[in-house]
C-alpha cells in the first residue's frame, strides 16, 4: 500500500472517529428523549366546535414556532396523534361577537407532546422541506441542463460548420436560452 | 511565461490572451479581399490578423492580412510562395485588396499548435512524442535551409500538429529583426525566449533556428524554457550569458541539448539535418527522418526533386485536445450524468419500494445529491492539468469540494441551519441535532470522502480501462467506513449509495482512450502523460 494512501486512511478514520465520538451520545439522547412537553392553549369561536377548531389552528403554528419546524403541521394530525386534550369550555362577552349576540366560546386545551411524536413532528416538516428543495433543485438541473446542452450543442455546431454559421449557431443559441429562460419562470 | 497570445494563431477559434475573444477588423462575412469570403478571425499577433476563409470555388484558406512594414516583410513571403513540403504549412498567394492592404493567403491548418500541447503537459511530453515533434521540425527548417531561408521565428505557436504531421508555420514573415528593428521582435516575449544570442550582433543566419530547435527541444522534454525572466531584456540577458541548466534534461539528450544550445554557433550543429540524426540515433524515434532527411537532400540538389515522403502519423498516439473540445466533452459528460443518474435512481428506488413517504421523494434523495456529486468530479479533473506529484494538493481541492457537496446534501435533505449553539438541553452537537443530522455531518462526510479517493484517476482520459469495478468498490468501502462512524448520518442520508453510483457515473461518462502499448519506459510515459 502506497504511504499516501496509509496516511489518508489514518487521517480520514482518526476525523471520522472524533465526529462519531462527538455525534453518538447525543443521537441516543434525541432518539430516547422521553420528555414530555404540554401547554395550554385558548381557543374562541362563536359556537364551542369553532372555538375547538381554532384552538387546534393555533396549536398547530405553536408547534411550528416553538420546534422551529418551518412547516406547520396539520390539525388532523394533532387529532389523529391524540396530542391534544380540550378541557373546559365557556362563554364571555365580546364586542367582536356583537352581531352575534354579543357572546362567544371559549375552549380550553393542552397540547402535549412526548419526545416520538416530536420526532415524528421534525421528520414530517423535514419531508416537506425536502418536497420544497426538492422541486427548486429539479428547476434549477433543469434549466442547468438545458444551458449545458445549448453551449455544448453550439460549440459542436460551430466546429462542425467551421464559422459557416455562426451568425445563426448564436442567435438559434441566444433564442433557445431565452425560451428557456422564459418557461423556468413561468415554471416557478 | 505567457505564450498565450500566438498560440491560437491558426485555430478555428478566436481565443486570445487568457482566453478572452479578440475584436478582429473585418467580421465574418465581408470580403476584403476579392475571391475570398471571410468567415471568421483566428488570431492576431504583431504582423496583423489572421482569418478564416472560403475562396469562391470553395477552397479552405488562412487569410493573413500584414501589416507594419510590408516591402520587407512580404519580400521575405515573395520567396516561399513556391516551397513545397508536407511539414511548411503552404503559402499560396500574395495578394493586395481594394485598399492597398497585402494578404497572404496560405493553407488552413486546424491542429493544435506544441504550445497548447505543452500546456497540458507542464512536465515535458512523454520522450517519443518529443522526439516525433521534434524530428517533423527538423524536416521544415532543414527544408527551408537548403532553400537558403532561415524561419527565425521557431517557437511552439508556430508548430503544429494536423492528422498526425507536423506542421511548421509563420516562415517569411515577421523578420523585422532581420533589418535590425529589433523591438518589432522582441514585441513578443514568448519569441525573446527562442533568440539565439548572436542576433544582438545582428547576426541571422541558419545556427539561429539551431539555436530556437534546441530550445523547443529542451522545452518540449522538460516542460520549460531554459531562460526566463521578468523581462524581455533579462532574459535576451541570458541567452547572451547564462548557461543553462540542463540538470531536468534526460541523459540521453544532453549532448544534444547542449549542442544545440551553445553560445557560440560555430559550436553548434551544423545542419538541422545532423541534429535530427543525433535525436534518432538516441533510438527513442522510429527511423523516418534520417531517411526523409536525406532524401530531402538529395531532392535539393536533384535537378528534378522527387516530393518529400509524408511523415508517418505517429503522433496521432498523442491525446491532443484543446480547451474547447475539452468544454464539449464536459457538456456531453454533464448531461449524460443526468441522464444515467435518473435511470440509476429510479433503478434503486424500484429495488427499495419505499414504504413510507413518496416515492419521488426517496427517488429525489439519491439523483439530486448524485448529480451534484459527480458534476464536481467532472468539472475540475476536466480542467485541472495532470501534473507529477500534485496528488496532495489534488486531495485537498477534493476535501473542499466534497465539503461542499456535503453542504449540498444537506440543504437538498431539507436541513436548516438552526441557530442554536451546541449545547446539552437540547441535544445539539456539532454532528447531530433534534433536526437529525446537521450541516456539519454532511460536510464531513463528502469531504472525507472526496479526500480519500483519488476521483481523478476516474475521469482520466488514458486510465487503464474504460469501466472499472475497483472505483466503485473504493468508494463503498470508504462512505461504509464514514457511515459506520456516522452513525446518525446512516439513516438520514443515501450517501454511501450516492459515492458509489458516482465513481460508477463519472466513467461511464468520461471520455477514454486506448493507453498506449506498455513499453519499457511505460511507467514514465504515463507519468508524463
Amino acid at each position: 500500500m502506497r504511504i499516501s494512501t496509509c496516511i489518508c486512511l489514518i487521517a480520514t478514520c482518526s476525523f471520522a472517529v472524533g465526529c462519531a465520538a462527538s455525534a453518538s451520545p447525543q443521537s441516543a439522547r434525541l432518539h430516547g428523549s422521553a420528555s414530555t412537553k404540554s401547554m395550554v392553549i385558548q381557543g374562541y369561536g362563536l359556537t364551542p366546535k369553532d372555538a375547538e377548531a381554532d384552538a387546534v389552528d393555533r396549536a398547530c403554528n405553536s408547534l411550528a414556532e416553538e420546534f422551529h419546524l418551518g412547516w406547520t403541521p396539520a390539525p388532523d394530525f394533532l387529532l389523529e396523534k391524540k396530542m391534544v386534550r380540550f378541557g373546559e369550555k365557556s362563554e364571555k362577552a365580546s364586542e367582536i361577537a356583537k352581531e352575534f349576540g354579543g357572546r362567544i366560546h371559549v375552549v380550553q386545551m393542552t397540547l402535549e407532546i412526548n419526545g416520538e411524536q416530536e420526532r415524528e413532528l421534525r421528520q414530517l416538516a423535514r419531508q416537506q422541506l425536502m418536497k420544497e428543495r426538492q422541486k427548486g433543485s429539479l428547476l434549477f438541473l433543469m434549466g442547468a441542463a438545458c444551458l449545458i446542452a445549448v453551449v455544448g450543442g453550439y460549440l459542436r455546431l460551430e466546429e462542425a460548420t467551421k464559422g459557416y454559421y455562426t451568425r445563426l449557431l448564436r442567435m438559434a443559441a441566444v433564442g433557445i436560452v431565452s425560451v428557456l429562460a422564459a418557461g423556468l419562470w413561468y415554471l416557478r | 511565461m505567457d505564450r498565450q497570445p500566438a498560440a491560437y494563431l491558426f485555430l478555428p477559434t478566436a481565443y486570445g490572451k487568457r482566453g478572452m475573444v479578440m475584436k478582429f477588423l473585418y467580421s465574418s462575412g465581408q470580403r476584403p479581399l476579392e475571391g475570398f469570403t471571410l468567415k471568421r478571425g483566428i488570431g492576431r499577433g504583431g504582423f496583423g490578423e489572421v482569418y478564416f476563409a472560403v475562396s469562391d470555388g470553395g477552397k479552405e484558406v488562412a487569410l493573413k492580412l500584414v501589416r507594419g512594414d510590408t516591402q520587407i516583410e512580404l519580400r521575405g513571403v515573395a520567396q516561399c510562395l513556391n516551397l513545397k513540403h508536407p511539414n511548411l504549412i503552404n503559402l499560396y498567394d500574395l495578394r493586395t485588396d481594394s485598399q492597398g492592404d497585402r494578404w497572404v493567403v496560405m493553407e488552413y491548418v486546424s491542429g493544435e499548435p506544441l504550445n497548447v500541447v505543452l500546456g497540458r503537459h507542464p512536465n515535458g511530453l512523454p520522450r517519443e512524442l518529443a522526439s516525433e515533434w521534434f524530428l517533423g521540425l527538423a524536416r521544415a527548417v532543414s527544408y527551408l535551409h537548403d532553400h537558403g531561408i532561415v524561419h527565425r521565428d521557431l517557437k511552439p505557436a508556430n508548430i503544429f500538429l494536423e492528422n498526425g504531421s507536423v506542421k511548421v508555420g509563420d516562415y517569411g514573415l515577421s523578420k523585422a529583426i532581420g533589418t535590425s528593428q529589433r523591438t518589432a521582435q522582441t514585441q513578443s516575449v514568448g519569441t525573446v525566449h527562442y533568440m539565439a544570442p548572436e542576433i544582438s550582433t545582428g547576426n541571422y543566419g541558419k545556427p539561429i533556428d539551431t539555436y530556437a530547435a534546441g530550445i523547443l527541444l529542451y522545452e518540449m522534454l522538460t516542460g520549460r524554457v531554459p531562460f526566463e525572466g521578468e523581462s524581455s531584456g533579462e532574459i535576451l540577458m541570458k541567452h547572451l550569458t547564462s548557461p543553462p541548466d540542463l540538470s531536468k534534461v534526460p541523459s540521453e539528450y544532453l549532448p544534444i541539448v547542449s549542442k544545440a544550445l551553445a553560445k557560440n554557433p560555430a559550436q553548434r550543429y551544423a545542419s538541422m539535418t545532423e541534429m535530427a540524426r543525433a535525436i534518432e540515433a538516441i533510438g527513442q524515434a522510429a527511423a523516418p527522418l534520417a531517411r526523409g532527411a536525406n532524401r530531402e537532400a538529395e531532392a535539393t540538389r536533384s535537378p528534378n526533386p522527387t516530393p518529400a515522403r509524408p511523415p508517418e502519423p505517429i503522433l496521432n498516439a498523442l491525446p491532443a485536445v484543446s480547451r474547447r473540445v475539452q468544454l464539449m466533452e464536459l457538456c456531453g459528460a454533464m448531461l449524460l450524468t443526468v441522464l444515467f443518474t435518473a435511470l440509476g435512481s429510479v433503478l434503486w428506488t424500484a429495488i427499495i419500494h419505499p414504504k413510507t413517504g413518496d416515492v419521488f421523494l426517496e427517488m429525489g434523495r439519491v439523483f439530486f445529491p448524485t448529480v451534484v456529486a459527480c458534476w464536481a468530479i467532472l468539472i475540475p479533473s476536466k480542467f485541472w492539468t495532470d501534473r507529477r506529484g500534485d496528488s496532495w494538493l489534488r486531495r485537498f481541492s477534493l476535501l473542499l469540494v466534497g465539503g461542499l457537496v456535503g453542504l449540498a446534501c444537506w440543504w437538498i435533505d431539507g436541513g436548516t441551519l438552526a441557530v442554536k449553539l451546541p449545547d446539552g438541553e437540547t441535544g445539539r452537537t456539532l454532528f447531530a441535532s433534534a433536526e437529525g443530522v446537521t450541516e456539519a455531518s454532511y460536510f464531513s462526510f463528502y469531504a472525507l470522502a472526496f479526500f480519500a479517493m483519488r476521483w481523478w484517476r476516474t475521469t482520466a482520459r488514458r486510465r487503464p480501462q474504460r469501466f472499472s469495478f475497483a472505483p466503485i468498490l473504493g468508494a463503498a468501502f470508504w462512505g461504509l467506513v464514514l457511515m459506520l462512524l456516522m452513525r446518525p448520518l446512516a439513516s438520514a442520508s443515501p450517501g454511501l449509495l450516492v459515492l458509489a453510483m458516482s465513481a460508477a457515473i463519472v466513467q461511464l461518462v468520461s471520455p477514454w482512450e486506448q493507453p498506449p502499448a506498455p513499453t519499457a519506459k511505460r511507467l514514465r510515459l504515463r507519468c508524463a502523460c
